[in-house]
């Protein structure tokens, strides 16, 4: 267990050390550039990045295209097909003034590209944020593209767990495993896009670690 | 579900018999404020009036529940079945037990009668409330739980003088000036005289919420506009010189805020008379009451949470309060949650919280922590916050109020500096042997403690704004967190700070098994 007793003196922020020592405190686990960090496709462990033992590993490599493939589909089949008939009606019969139209079809426009955005470059930062890895206390998570998260599940917390597989997950091998602990705010932690093996291993290996604890 | 064991002692038990009564009545109070309202506005809305036959399926019910709960005790655990049709029977271990409340009305006080609540770790709702049942039976009950938890704890002699009744017995032995012929083990730690009473009335001030609920309430009702208020009041001020006007006004505003304050005064008066709080064993009781009296026991080792708040008020009257977290029962609303989380020491003075503190974890003590305060950086942040949520609220009031709502700026401004200052001033947190410690607030300070056999997640957040500055908050989650008002979720750390800060917690959290109890 790394510890800086001097970083503890206080809330303490110090620009000297975090460019030196901590230049990396969520991305440990990535490359300095997206690129690189996406794992090759035969491992799920990424190279590089922290020193502890226990490396953080990615989430199944084919979590992006089943994400982008279920966004797609919702966006584009509730969202920009209807959209775009609506336009084309509108230009077509001449529905409302000349302006308005052409405001609608200027926000139809923006929000179809803000969609695609989230429908198809939204997954690959997840997929490259996302990490987990199983350490001497338990199980730690790191997710979150903007608002970033680290989670620290203790082994002795887990209360019980669920994978979960649903048809399309399934098809991937893919599964969400659900750890349930005591807790309020997190009472339950999902991870969601593991491959459907490393779920039923983590969820052995916690519940492993739980028997001898009497609740 | 069925157990092979046979009940233990007990056989099964009905409630008592005027149970019907008593929750018909309880479904009834609820209606007394509506019903005034629909009275008032009756002549134009008389549909509304059929709105109280709802009434008459929820007495149907409890009657039928009447005929249909039946419990028992079984060895180490109790049984509770309803339902006709669809049987029900729910097994409860009273070493699950989180905490038990009872509760008497005075009504119910003279039917020798009681509520009981009791609560295990699980979910939303007491696991059982059972209501009502005779005295005689309450007193067994309580006698069989405790005397569990007591066999478990083998330390503490058994104890069947306890509950309300184990005061009235000790008045009795002062009366006859004898020896109080049973051990009573049971250690006072709290009792609040009639003056600190008073003292909570002021604090509380409960009236306001009173009065924010009736505004509510009338302009939901339009009363406003039914009694023609404004047409009513006009005529007061037409001719009034301006003298006037401000004397009325002055003179309203007083009397409501001296109403409130009498109000408040009474319902805590009656609410918390004769609160105790003592130690039996391994567990907590509390006691208190005039009219409805309240009796709850917490286990020692379910406190998942300890609280300190001090508002302006407490401050001034030298005085804190003392809230924990038990786990379970997170739903119910501020009225029928759980009195021991609502008043655990409702009022406290630094050396009796210094006390009560070590009693809850021996060698914890709150002024020997080493608290880490906020830096400079942080500082900034939350001065920014405060400034631009400021300059927001006045932009919004300008708009509002075109032009003069601006001038909100000039007030708004000063105090989101003084807040800020003030936060950044006792914002901080303190990693001890035990668990982490972690106090916030300008004006209405907290203070609050939790465990390292008590936490949960330990999880580290990054805003973008964070990012910037390279901070991060730290989490650390609890059973039933949040009933105290205050969590720990330590804001404006630096991220080396919070990475290992994170480790050590999460390390020291699995190091430490996990006990409900």
């Amino acid at each position: 267990m790394r510890s800086e007793k001097a970083g503890l003196s206080g809330f303490g922020f110090e620009k000297e050390q975090r460019l030196s020592e901590e230049p990396e405190f969520l991305e440990a686990a990535l490359a300095a550039d997206p690129e690189s960090s996406s794992p090759p496709a035969d491992s799920h462990d990424v190279p590089g990045g922290d020193q502890e033992a226990t490396p953080w590993r990615a989430l199944h490599p084919r979590y992006v295209e089943l994400e982008r493939l279920v966004s797609w589909t919702v966006t584009g089949l509730f969202l920009l097909l209807p959209a775009t008939v609506t336009l084309t009606l509108a230009w077509s019969h001449g529905w409302l003034p000349m302006i308005w139209r052409g405001l609608a079809t200027g926000a139809g426009v923006g929000a179809a590209l803000l969609l695609a955005w989230t429908s198809q470059v939204y997954p690959q930062k997840a997929f490259e944020r996302t990490r987990y890895r199983l350490s001497d206390f338990g199980l730690e998570i790191r997710k979150g593209v903007y608002w970033r998260k680290v989670l620290s599940l203790p082994r002795a917390r887990v209360q019980h767990t669920d994978v979960r597989e649903g048809p399309l997950q399934r098809r991937y091998e893919m599964a969400t495993l659900v750890i349930h602990t005591a807790g309020t705010e997190n009472a339950s932690v999902e991870l969601e896009g593991l491959p459907r093996d490393v779920a039923f291993e983590i969820r052995d290996q916690l519940l492993a670690g739980t028997a001898d604890d009497a609740v | 579900m069925t157990r092979s064991e046979s009940p233990d002692l007990s056989v099964r038990q009905r409630l008592h018999p005027s149970s019907p009564f008593f929750n018909a009545a309880r479904h009834l109070k609820k209606l007394i404020l509506p019903a005034i309202v629909v009275f008032l506005v009756a002549q134009a809305a008389s549909w509304e009036r059929w709105l109280f036959l709802f009434v008459v399926p929820s007495i149907l019910y409890e009657i039928y529940r009447f005929f249909t709960v039946r419990f028992h005790f079984a060895t180490g655990e109790m049984v509770v079945r309803d339902g006709w049709l669809f049987n029900n029977e729910r097994h409860i271990p009273f070493e699950r037990i989180q905490n038990i409340d009872f509760t008497q009305t005075l009504l119910q006080r003279w039917c020798g009668v009681a509520e009981v609540r009791l609560q295990t770790a699980s979910g939303q709702e007491p696991e059982a409330v059972l209501r009502v049942l005779a005295v005689p039976v309450v007193e067994e009950m309580r006698r069989r739980v405790f005397e569990f938890g007591e066999q478990a704890g083998a330390e503490v002699p058994p104890d069947l003088t306890t509950g309300w009744e184990s005061r009235e017995r000790e008045f009795e032995v002062e009366d006859d000036g004898s020896p109080s012929p049973a051990p009573v083990s049971d250690r006072l730690l709290l009792h609040l005289p009639p003056a600190a009473l008073m003292k909570l009335g002021l604090i509380k001030n409960r009236g306001l919420g009173l009065v924010l609920a009736g505004m509510g309430l009338a302009w939901e009702f339009d009363l406003w506009e039914r009694f023609d208020f404004v047409e009513k009041v006009r005529p007061w001020f037409s001719d009034a010189t301006w003298q006037r006007i401000v004397l009325l006004v002055a003179g309203t505003v007083l009397a409501g805020f001296a109403c409130l304050l009498l109000f408040s005064l009474v319902w805590t008066f009656f609410r918390l008379y004769d609160f105790r709080l003592t130690r039996h064993g391994d567990d907590f009781r509390l006691q208190c009451g005039m009219t409805t009296r309240l009796s709850a026991t917490v286990p020692l080792h379910r406190i998942q949470f300890v609280s300190v708040q001090e508002t302006v008020l407490h401050r001034a009257m030298g005085a804190v309060s003392l809230q924990v977290e038990t786990a379970g029962g997170k739903s119910e609303g501020e009225e029928n949650a759980s009195m021991s989380r609502r008043w655990f020491a409702p009022l406290v003075t630094p050396g009796q919280l210094t006390d009560l503190v070590a009693e809850i974890r021996p060698g914890l003590s709150l002024e020997g922590l080493d608290w880490q305060g906020l830096d400079a950086v942080g500082r900034r942040r939350l001065r920014r916050r405060a400034l631009f949520l400021a300059l927001l609220l006045s932009a919004g009031l300008a708009l509002l109020f075109r032009p003069w709502g601006g001038l909100a700026i000039a007030i708004l401004v000063p105090y989101a500096l003084l807040h800020s200052a003030r936060e950044g001033m006792f914002l901080a947190f303190s990693h001890f042997a035990g668990g982490i410690a972690y106090r916030s607030g300008a004006f209405t300070r907290r203070t609050s403690v939790t465990f390292h056999d008590k936490s949960q997640v330990i999880s580290l957040h990054e805003s973008p704004f964070d990012r910037r500055y390279a901070m991060a908050s730290l989490h650390v989650d609890t059973a039933g967190a949040g009933t105290a008002g205050h969590r720990i979720q330590i804001p404006y750390l630096s991220r080396g700070v919070a990475k290992s800060l994170g480790e050590e917690l999460a390390t020291q959290a699995e190091q430490a098994a996990f006990r409900w109890s």
